[in-house]
């Protein structure tokens, strides 16, 4: 008979293995469809924490000491219904996983949290950014990324530090990502005294920009917001430079990706962006940490995979500071303070991260290089 | 005004793409009768190819385009032979469906060989600006026209002066005569898709290389545009796809740049069921005698 070191697993989550003990988690990710670059980085950080927690011993305290740690992939496609879907089968199977690892789109998770907060399942979130993840009064999410509106105040303090001027455009995509980002960065905007001279909204997905960069050729500006996903921000740019455009860009936090350097190629030198996690900064701690990622999978990380990476110690400390059952995870992750790639990671009652400021960063020779002043993360 | 002149270009470089993919959608209808829903994708496996091959490997245009309107002829034949002749004799369902299968599959199989995410896409055809009487425009989109008024110019000389061209159009008026009369109707049909598949093809690289970008979603997009062009102009005939094709072009420019993008197909849509309520056979109407 195999017998567990675990103490017992009265949940059934803690699965025999050998003479030890494993601790079953479930992704639900997009594998597939149009965020499948974002399911495949997140995946990949939580496989390297998992790996790096289970090659150190495991839990190392606490009822669960000696247990190793796992998780299971299932993809949504990048489509909300079949998260659902997921999310049912995931609280069917009773006792099978000890926690949800967050599926990154966050009309995805909304529509999850309800199925996983009846079963009191902890659902750990690296990416999804929707405020109301973390405004709905759930007792089971905690979530490492700061949220979109957030987002968009950064946003605003990054043009008053890079655009010499107050006449600003803004070109955003459609969505719940890029709305919401822009009601913070008007906040912000108006509290900072730029004057929003021209606001356009695209499809997301569209690349076709002519008509817009048609309108911006022809506006007195100091400067250019971009808002949306990094495949939509990297074609804008491309084309507003392509137009002969040589005003100042910033682009929202979301475009410090590798996505939209390939896709604005030479267009995307001298944009202003930020990003928690500043890959080609002189961090050491960061520099290892993507040195590693690299390595492991071939590419470098991307911000939300460095979160993910950071979301596993997290619920590991978690399991190490005495959490024996699954439906006490999320209380006592949103007590912790933990140290990791991306900075000091703490959380407010409602299971958001605070206290995290960007860095600003701007593109040189393809890369994210930090900035010496701090202005967007200026509280 | 200088804005007003600037958008029109656009809408009129738009324009003239969508008329190709217009062009090559009318064909397989007005010969085959069929709306071949994997026409899209066809073109849009093709460009995705030329990344892979160009981009992504380092292999020079000049080889990998022309390979990849072999490629999107050889698909677009193959869904003749797979989607369209065993099933046309049975019922005009079957072979739509079976084309919007073949699509399906012809998306799945790029998804997992060039991967899910946008790629960037050279500007081949010019990455600059001339200012023509205070009128800024982009150099691609100059080249675009005159490509897309050449092709439309060697097409028309091709389906007029030559035999194969001929048979083309008589195939349009009355295809099961024709085969009464010795011409060999399934190398017709063939050749019908092949051309369409290859016209596709130069629609999506003047696509690509306007916008540098090529995506999963840009076959169907192109499909709808192409469909919505040649029922505003008038299915079946390439003067009727161009003015479709201008038409559209032109109205989705000018909704993007002086209403809301979110209204684009609202307005494209709209603008296809007026044209169908008050003139059905399009803009263009050719007596049928005249058509491809």
């Amino acid at each position: 008979m195999a017998v567990t070191a675990c103490g017992g697993s009265s949940d059934g989550s803690a699965v025999a293995s050998g003479d030890g003990c494993t601790l079953n988690f479930v992704a639900t990710v997009p594998l597939t469809g149009d965020a499948a670059v974002w399911g495949k980085a997140v995946s990949n950080g939580y496989a390297m924490a998992f790996d790096e927690i289970n090659a150190a011993g495991g839990i190392t305290a606490g009822p669960r000491k000696g247990c190793k740690l796992q998780f299971t992939k299932l993809d949504t496609q990048s489509d909300t219904a079949k998260a659902t879907t997921l999310a049912q089968d995931i609280v069917s199977s009773g006792d099978k996983y000890f926690g949800s690892l967050g599926t990154i789109e966050s009309a995805a998770l909304m529509a999850q949290m309800p199925i996983f907060e009846r079963a009191k399942m902890p659902v750990g979130e690296a990416y999804a950014a929707s405020a109301e993840i973390t405004t709905s009064g759930f007792d089971q999410i905690f979530r490492m990324v700061a949220d979109m509106v957030e987002n968009g105040r950064h946003a605003a303090k990054n043009v008053v530090a890079s655009v010499d001027g107050k006449r600003i455009a803004v070109v955003k995509s459609d969505g719940d990502y890029s709305d919401s980002t822009f009601k913070g960065f008007k906040d912000e905007a108006a509290k900072q005294g730029l004057e929003l001279v021209q606001v356009s909204t695209f499809d997301s997905g569209s690349t076709k920009f002519s008509a817009i960069v048609t309108k911006l050729a022809n506006l007195d500006l100091d400067g250019l917001m971009v808002i949306g996903y990094p495949a939509d921000t990297g074609n804008l740019v491309r084309q507003v430079r392509a137009a002969g455009i040589d005003l100042p860009i910033v682009a929202d936090g979301g475009s410090s990706a590798p996505t939209f350097t390939e896709l604005a190629r030479d267009a995307a030198e001298g944009v202003f962006t930020s990003t928690i996690f500043a890959v080609d900064g002189d961090d050491p701690e960061v520099n290892a940490f993507s040195a590693k990622f690299k390595e492991k999978f071939g590419d470098a990380p991307h911000e939300s995979a460095a979160y993910a990476y950071d979301l596993g110690f997290v619920i590991a400390n978690a399991l190490n500071e005495g959490v024996d059952k699954r439906e006490e995870l999320a209380a006592k992750v949103r007590s912790l303070t933990v140290d990791g790639v991306t900075g000091q990671t703490r959380f407010s009652d409602a299971g958001q991260v605070i206290g995290k400021s960007p860095t600003r960063v701007v593109v040189k020779d393809g890369k994210f290089v930090p900035l010496p002043d701090d202005a967007a993360g200026a509280e | 005004m200088t804005e007003l002149l600037q958008q029109l270009v656009n809408g009129l470089a738009l324009g003239g793409i969508y008329a190709l993919i217009a062009i090559g959608f009318s064909l397989i209808y007005s010969i085959a009768g069929l709306v071949n829903f994997a026409y899209g994708d066809t073109f849009m496996f093709g460009v995705m190819l030329i990344w892979w091959l160009s981009v992504a490997n380092g292999m020079p245009l000049v080889v990998s385009i022309p390979l990849a309107i072999v490629v999107a002829a050889a698909i677009s034949v193959l869904t003749e032979r797979i989607a369209d002749r065993p099933l046309r004799s049975r019922s005009v369902l079957f072979p739509l469906l079976a084309t919007f299968g073949v699509a399906m599959a012809i998306r799945s199989l790029a998804q997992v060989a060039f991967g899910p995410e946008t790629h960037w896409f050279p500007p081949l055809l010019g990455d600059g600006t001339i200012t023509v009487a205070g009128v800024r425009v982009r150099t691609v989109e100059i080249v675009t026209l005159a490509i897309v008024f050449g092709l439309v110019a060697m097409l028309t000389l091709f389906l007029r002066r030559t035999k194969q061209g001929r048979a083309l159009r008589a195939a349009s008026i009355d295809l099961e005569t024709l085969e009464l009369m010795g011409v060999p109707r399934n190398r017709l049909l063939s050749a019908t898709y092949a051309i369409s598949g290859a016209l596709g093809l130069v629609a999506g690289v003047l696509l690509a290389a306007t916008y540098n970008a090529v995506d999963l979603t840009m076959g169907f997009d192109g499909l709808l545009k192409g469909f919505i062009a040649a029922v505003i102009g008038g299915l079946g005939s390439i003067s009727a796809a161009l003015v479709g094709g201008l038409a559209l072009g032109l109205v989705e420019v000018l909704v993007r740049g002086y209403v809301t993008t979110s209204l684009v197909d609202v307005f494209a849509f709209g603008i296809v069921i007026i044209v169908l309520i008050v003139r059905p056979r399009g803009l263009m109407g050719q007596p049928i005698a005249e058509r491809v």
